[in-house]
């Protein structure tokens, strides 16, 4: 660790929250240490679809803040040393399902109050013309330009490099063992490579969100969510933009997902749970039946009870911040001013109160 | 078949000689097998379509692999065996999911045996990506099964005796080696041959690999290294230089050859993606190729009922594998109470004296074929180490300047080991930049994550997939 002897503020938590936040608070001229257990993305961050989904999210605050830090992304990707792929033309949902598209007609209705936000119900016809490769069994389907997808594998080490320029710290294979709470405020963070004082720690850990939290006595209410995801080998070009998780990237590999389970901790590959979601996928896409299977991995989404983000300072322990939830792409560089503008003027830059700990009544000190 | 009660993995001479055992024994045994007929790399089996009409060509091992497919032979009606099938993913309760025919299936296993082999070591050196470098496993398989030439001039450059059998097998196809290149000084090989004493059949073939070059009139060249492979578009010239103990070129040696193809053996690599995916316990051994399963004198590795045998474990030749299978088999046999622990001993006792007996000779030949630092040295940074996603030295040490925590980042960061080969190429020779950039030993890096599948599958075969429940 060498002379990180202290902090304006710790982050603990190489993901994409963490990042972010490191940079933001960089740039604004905070003194910021980023602690990383293992190594940056090693996590859900490293394993997901690589989306930016606005969409899919519900209710509509929660659609409207993903919104926000979707249209952040082209400025932020900007302000970066690398070009990464970043392509938000939408991310088109469909359905073979009457029930399903009646659903469909319902959430665009619903989305579409959402001020700024437009997003289509399209049919059978419309739908192939924008995806010829569709299977002729769907029937519609609906999408909005502000989804996309990015390269989140390129771009998390992007976000390190610039927080370094601006002068952050980043440790990585430093894993956080304590915080020294005193006086009902944190003092330091102490690692397995020494001891950092600060005033202020962001817990940006993912699943291991309660872990740390438990180290400050707050209880966390955050699941690990196991999800697979298929990686294909490369195939020539078969659709121009995403549908469901179905992705194919500029070097024609697909990515695939996913599965919903609980799984505990264990992030094992289980190939009983792989045939129905990859037979939807084949449904939709009938040509995918000829691409072969080169990894298939599984990620742990880190998931509150609701689904929606924890975004709040804990009860009790002054400086002791919590930005957690899953979608941590699609929430990076929002993410990232929330916290910044919460630790250096007082007051995050929105209501956060949908996204408090205290809305599961837990998160009282043990 | 929904579970096995000994499941073999591989059919070469250490899972051969375990099926052998442990059916002999009385188990019920079943073998999975990549390939479409038994005897994995050594005793590859023709391809039916060819005969053999002159078995010299196929050299000793043929003949050896013959007895024992005969052995095999006489016990197969009672094995169950799979041929075609490739395990794609194993997990440590007992299961692992299999490709064949088309269709995806789990099986469960009471006890396990991996045996599937080691595999060449890919070496990074400038215009090893030329066309017309081939490893020498890959050469000697194309002569072998293929009765295909890799070239008109050809050079062998590498470590160790292989590199006399393929010498031996191309001149008597009828091809021309242009030179042997051998890093290891005479010292070491006059150690091979005290190591070797006693052992009558393998100095014998060693002794005919030897007279077979000097009648064809092949140069071989102790203490000298292949430094690049040059061409328009494929290998036309290599070079070559004198090393010293630590295989590192000399300056002012080096020697331009005119080749079309080159051969390249320094030794093997341990297939482990099962053993890993398996939760097997690993250590990092240079002497036995690299990372290895730990295993108890049973064979057993530190997962309960899962065995390892053969090269797979530690590349040590077909003679030990032969041996490790037998002891395997016989264990797994008693750990499933067909034997008593006595009678099981007995049984275990002419192999375990066989391996005894081999230890010199295996001490030698893995001082021999140990890579020595130099080696991964010769790469540029130019030169391309991942070949699949075409990432050169450069690339990655520049990454490496980023302060990554463990190879999976680095993987992450560069997209090496992401392509097809899924890190089989690329991760030997990247252990070893990393190492070097770390100033530590490759003992200490965390490896690539192992993840199925092993090879590449059809996805509407793992759409398809069967678990043991509906299998």
């Amino acid at each position: 660790m060498g002379d990180v002897k202290s902090a304006d503020a710790v982050v603990i938590g190489g993901g994409a929250r963490g990042c972010s936040i490191a940079l933001f608070l960089a740039r604004a001229g905070v003194r910021v240490v980023l602690v990383e257990r293992r190594g940056l993305a090693d996590m859900a961050t490293g394993g997901n679809g690589a989306q930016v989904n606005v969409t899919a999210k519900e209710p509509d605050y929660y659609t409207a803040m993903s919104l926000r830090s979707a249209r952040m992304y082209p400025e932020f990707l900007a302000s970066l040393d690398d070009e990464i792929f970043l392509q938000q033309e939408g991310i088109l949902h469909v359905t073979t399902d009457p029930k399903e598209l009646e659903g469909f007609r319902e959430r665009v209705t619903a989305r579409n109050e959402v001020p700024g936000l437009q997003c289509t119900l399209l049919d059978s016809r419309q739908a192939r013309e924008i995806l010829p490769a569709l299977s002729p069994e769907v029937i519609g389907g609906y999408m909005s330009r502000a989804d996309g997808i990015v390269d989140v594998l390129k771009l998390i080490p992007a976000v390190a490099r610039a927080a370094r320029r601006a002068g952050s710290v980043i440790l990585k294979g430093t894993e956080v063992t304590r915080i020294e709470v005193a006086g009902g405020r944190v003092r330091a963070v102490v690692t397995n490579q020494g001891a950092i004082a600060t005033p202020v720690v962001v817990n940006a850990a993912g699943v291991h969100v309660p872990h740390i939290g438990r180290m400050v006595g707050v209880s966390i209410p955050v699941d690990p969510e196991h999800g697979h995801m298929v990686i294909s080998q490369p195939y020539p070009r078969m659709i121009s933009i995403p549908t469901q998780y179905i992705s194919q990237w500029p070097n024609g590999t697909f990515t695939i997902g996913t599965t919903n389970r609980k799984a505990g901790y264990d992030k094992r590959v289980r190939p009983d749970w792989l045939p129905s979601f990859l037979q939807n996928a084949m449904r939709i896409l009938p040509g995918l039946r000829n691409v072969g299977i080169l990894r298939v991995f599984a990620h742990l989404r880190p998931m509150p009870p609701d689904r929606l983000p924890i975004y709040d300072r804990a009860p009790g322990v002054d400086g002791f911040y919590i930005a957690v939830g899953h979608s941590g792409i699609t929430l990076a560089p929002l993410t990232g001013k929330i916290f910044t503008d919460w630790i250096v003027s007082g007051k995050p830059d929105m209501d956060l109160t949908p996204y408090s700990l205290n809305r599961f009544s837990v998160g009282s000190r043990n | 078949m929904k579970e096995a009660e000994l499941l073999i993995l591989g059919s070469g001479p250490a899972g051969l000689a375990a099926a052998i055992e442990a059916t002999r024994a009385g188990a019920r045994v079943a073998v999975l097998d990549e390939n479409a007929r038994p005897g994995g790399q050594i005793y590859r089996q023709l391809n039916s379509g060819f005969s053999v009409t002159d078995p010299d060509v196929l050299g000793h091992d043929y003949e050896r692999g013959q007895e024992l497919l005969a052995e095999f032979g006489s016990i197969a009606n009672r094995v169950e065996y799979l041929d075609d099938a490739l395990v794609w993913d194993i997990s440590p309760d007992r299961e692992l999911a299999f490709l064949r025919r088309e269709e995806s299936k789990s099986l469960g296993y009471r006890t396990l045996i991996i045996a599937v082999g080691a595999y060449d070591r890919p070496v990074p050196f400038p215009g090893w990506t030329l066309p017309g470098v081939f490893t020498a496993g890959g050469g000697q398989r194309l002569v072998k099964t293929q009765q295909v030439l890799p070239g008109e001039r050809i050079l062998l450059a590498g470590t160790g005796p292989l590199q006399l059998a393929v010498a031996n097998q191309i001149t008597d196809a009828g091809g021309k080696v242009e030179a042997i290149v051998e890093a290891g000084n005479i010292d070491s090989w006059m150690s091979l041959a005290r190591g070797a004493w006693g052992q009558w059949t393998l100095i014998a073939d060693a002794w005919r690999y030897w007279s077979g070059i000097r009648k064809a009139g092949i140069p071989l060249w102790r203490e000298h290294i292949i430094v690049e492979a040059r061409g328009d578009g494929r290998v036309e010239e290599a070079v070559v230089a004198r090393v010293d103990e630590n295989w590192r070129p000399v300056p002012g040696t080096q020697r331009t050859l005119a080749v079309d193809a080159v051969c390249v053996g320094y030794g093997f690599v341990p297939s482990v993606e099962l053993t890993r995916l398996a939760g097997c316990e690993h250590r990092y051994e240079p002497r036995l190729g690299g990372w290895v399963p730990t295993r108890g004198d049973n064979m057993e590795t530190s997962v309960p009922n899962i065995y390892a045998a053969g090269d797979c474990a530690g590349v040590a030749g077909s003679w030990v594998a032969i041996e490790e299978g037998r002891i395997a088999g016989l264990a797994a046999a008693r750990a499933l109470g067909y034997l008593s622990v006595e009678d099981a001993a007995r049984r275990m006792q002419p192999s375990r004296e066989r391996l005894a007996g081999l230890l010199r000779l295996r001490q030698a030949l893995d001082e021999i074929s140990v890579p020595r630092p130099g080696l991964y040295e010769l790469a540029t940074d130019d030169t391309i180490v991942c070949r699949c996603e075409e990432l050169t030295l450069g690339e990655l040490k520049a990454a490496l300047a980023e302060d990554v925590a463990d190879l999976n980042e680095v993987k992450r960061i560069t997209r090496v080991g992401m392509g097809n080969c899924q890190g089989r190429m690329c991760g030997p020779a990247l252990l070893e930049i990393l190492a070097r950039h770390r100033g530590i030993s490759p003992a200490d890096i965390t490896y690539l994550s192992p993840r199925p599948p092993i090879r590449p599958v059809p996805m509407a075969a793992v759409a398809a997939h069967r678990g043991v429940a509906q299998a």
